[in-house]
């Protein structure tokens, strides 16, 4: 069935919108969206075209930290020298999404609200431990992107909410992340298990560790029990090795046409290792990049 | 269902076009406006044959409602040479085999362009990378790449036209 489209080119005039619809789908780069559409898994009403409204737009740099426009695409992301140094591991996850021209047009909020347990910078996010700005008619509220998600494909977000900004706080000194993803093809891959580390070292110590891990269960998680056994540990290839092997018995895998459940197990002891690693070195490099 | 007005610039031209909502652009460019030069293959954004210039970026023509092109620039594989003259990427893509069945070779073609217009002098890896999104099922990709080389060093500063301009 063909749609009504609306391209609301203002916040305003997008909740105005929304409100005056019964049923509706946000378009942002619409990536996963038109495949649904195509696939006929869905069957809107109204598509609101959400590109227009310079709010949800823009890289920007606040005390500590990035607030990243829903609408930033992932090619975007890739090119900003600022989220590179300071929230690399998101850098690295919009670089491993599909292809050139997927990214130059799918956006970090769709990555998110589509909910896939795969989706790559959902790990990325969890370990550095951002928020996404819900926003309605009524107000603005902050809710870690981690509470966002309710289950495979569906998010807490109610009708009449969007996300208009995620707020990234930035690593600074002894502090490095990673991103590592195993898919079956370097591009056009969805990944059979993705995973993000962060850190903060004080000398050859762990002081603060979050890990999460994505394609594992029905969302993206965090590893709670391995960071919790993490902190005050000794920077050391066994410390890592150790972790891999609490993520590879912690983790539930499913088996999927993308993979056996044995084959998951290896890959998320794997990921986990060394995107502790790589945190680890980046955050004892100063430079968060290296 | 109402149509939507849109105007965009299309391979240098302005174009005014009606489109219904649910129109993709694939099929605005191929079905309604005659340029057949985009090919469908997968039509879900897998294989890069639909692939065309949306402000300067490649991207998958088969996931773009036409109606988001409004105030855009697009071009496509028409836009690139003519049959008088092609575009040194048609060019080299011809002399160095980069083309067999020809399916994927418009996609190519752009995708290849996207990346020269901001990196004059990429790396094998580099050209790879940006054109990870176009399948061929022909060439094996080495003379792809060969081709997008060629043109690339064909660029005044590149080492290797200098050192072939030296050697003349
Ligand atoms: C060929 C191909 C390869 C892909 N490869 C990968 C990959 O490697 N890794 C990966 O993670 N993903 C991949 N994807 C999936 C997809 O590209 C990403 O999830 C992308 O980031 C989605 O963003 P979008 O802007 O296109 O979302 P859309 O399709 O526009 O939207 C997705 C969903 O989110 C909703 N939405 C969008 N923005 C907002 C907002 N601001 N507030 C509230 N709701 C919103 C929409 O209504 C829709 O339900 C791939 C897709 C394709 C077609
Ligand atoms: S037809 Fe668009 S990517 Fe295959
Ligand atoms: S030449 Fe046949 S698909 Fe590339």
């Amino acid at each position: 069935m063909p749609f009504v489209y609306h391209a609301p080119r203002t916040l305003e005039n997008l909740f105005a919108t929304l409100d005056s619809l019964e049923q509706y789908s946000l378009l942002a780069g619409g990536t996963d969206l038109i495949v649904k559409w195509k696939e006929k898994l869905i069957d809107p009403k109204a598509v609101v075209d959400i590109n227009g409204i310079a709010a949800m737009k823009g890289i920007e740099e606040c005390p500590h930290c990035f607030s990243i426009g829903a609408l930033v695409t992932h090619y975007e992301i890739t090119a900003s020298a600022r989220l590179r140094a300071a929230a690399t591991a998101l850098y690295e996850a919009a670089g491993e999404v599909g292809s050139p021209q997927i990214r130059h047009i799918a956006t970090i909020g769709g990555n998110i609200v589509n909910a896939s347990p795969a989706a790559d910078t959902a790990p990325a996010l969890l370990a550095l431990n951002a928020e996404a700005e819900i926003q309605s008619r009524t107000g603005i509220s902050a809710i870690l992107v981690a509470d966002l998600f309710t289950g495979t494909g569906r998010t807490c977000l109610k009708p009449g909410q969007i996300i208009s900004r995620i707020k990234v706080p930035a690593s600074g000194q002894n502090q490095g992340s990673a991103f590592v993803k195993f898919g079956k093809r370097k591009a056009l891959a969805i990944a059979v298990v993705n995973g993000a580390a962060w850190i903060t070292i004080d000398g050859d110590k762990i002081k603060d560790v979050r890990l999460a891990m994505g394609a594992v269960a029905p969302t993206p998680i965090r590893l709670l029990a391995i960071e919790d056994w993490l902190r005050g540990q000794t920077l050391a290839a066994s410390t890592f090795k150790t972790a891999g092997t609490m993520a590879e018995k912690l983790v539930r895998p499913i088996s999927d046409i993308r993979s056996s459940a044995e084959y998951r197990g290896d890959l998320a002891r794997q990921v986990v290792i060394r995107a502790l690693e790589t945190a680890a070195r980046r955050a004892k490099g100063g430079c968060a990049c290296g | 269902m109402d149509k939507i007005k849109i105007q965009f610039v299309l391979n240098g031209e302005t174009r005014q076009v009606e489109v219904e909502p649910d129109l993709l652009l694939i099929d605005l460019l191929r079905e309604r406006l005659g340029l057949t030069g985009t090919k469908v293959g997968c039509g879900e954004g897998d294989c890069g044959a639909c692939t065309v210039l949306l402000n300067g970026k490649n991207v998958n023509s088969c996931l773009l409602l036409a109606a988001r092109v409004n105030g855009c620039e697009v071009v496509t594989v028409e836009g690139l040479g003519s049959y008088d003259k092609l575009h040194p990427l048609q060019e080299a893509f011809i002399a160095e085999g980069a083309v067999q069945c020809g399916f994927c070779t418009p996609g190519m073609l752009l995708s290849a362009k996207s990346l020269l217009d901001v990196n004059a002098r990429p790396t094998r890896e580099e050209i790879a990378r940006h054109i990870a999104g176009n399948l061929c099922r022909c060439t094996g990709y080495t003379k792809i790449i060969n081709a997008i080389e060629k043109v690339a060093c064909a660029d005044r500063h590149c080492a290797c036209s200098r050192e072939a301009e030296e050697g003349r």
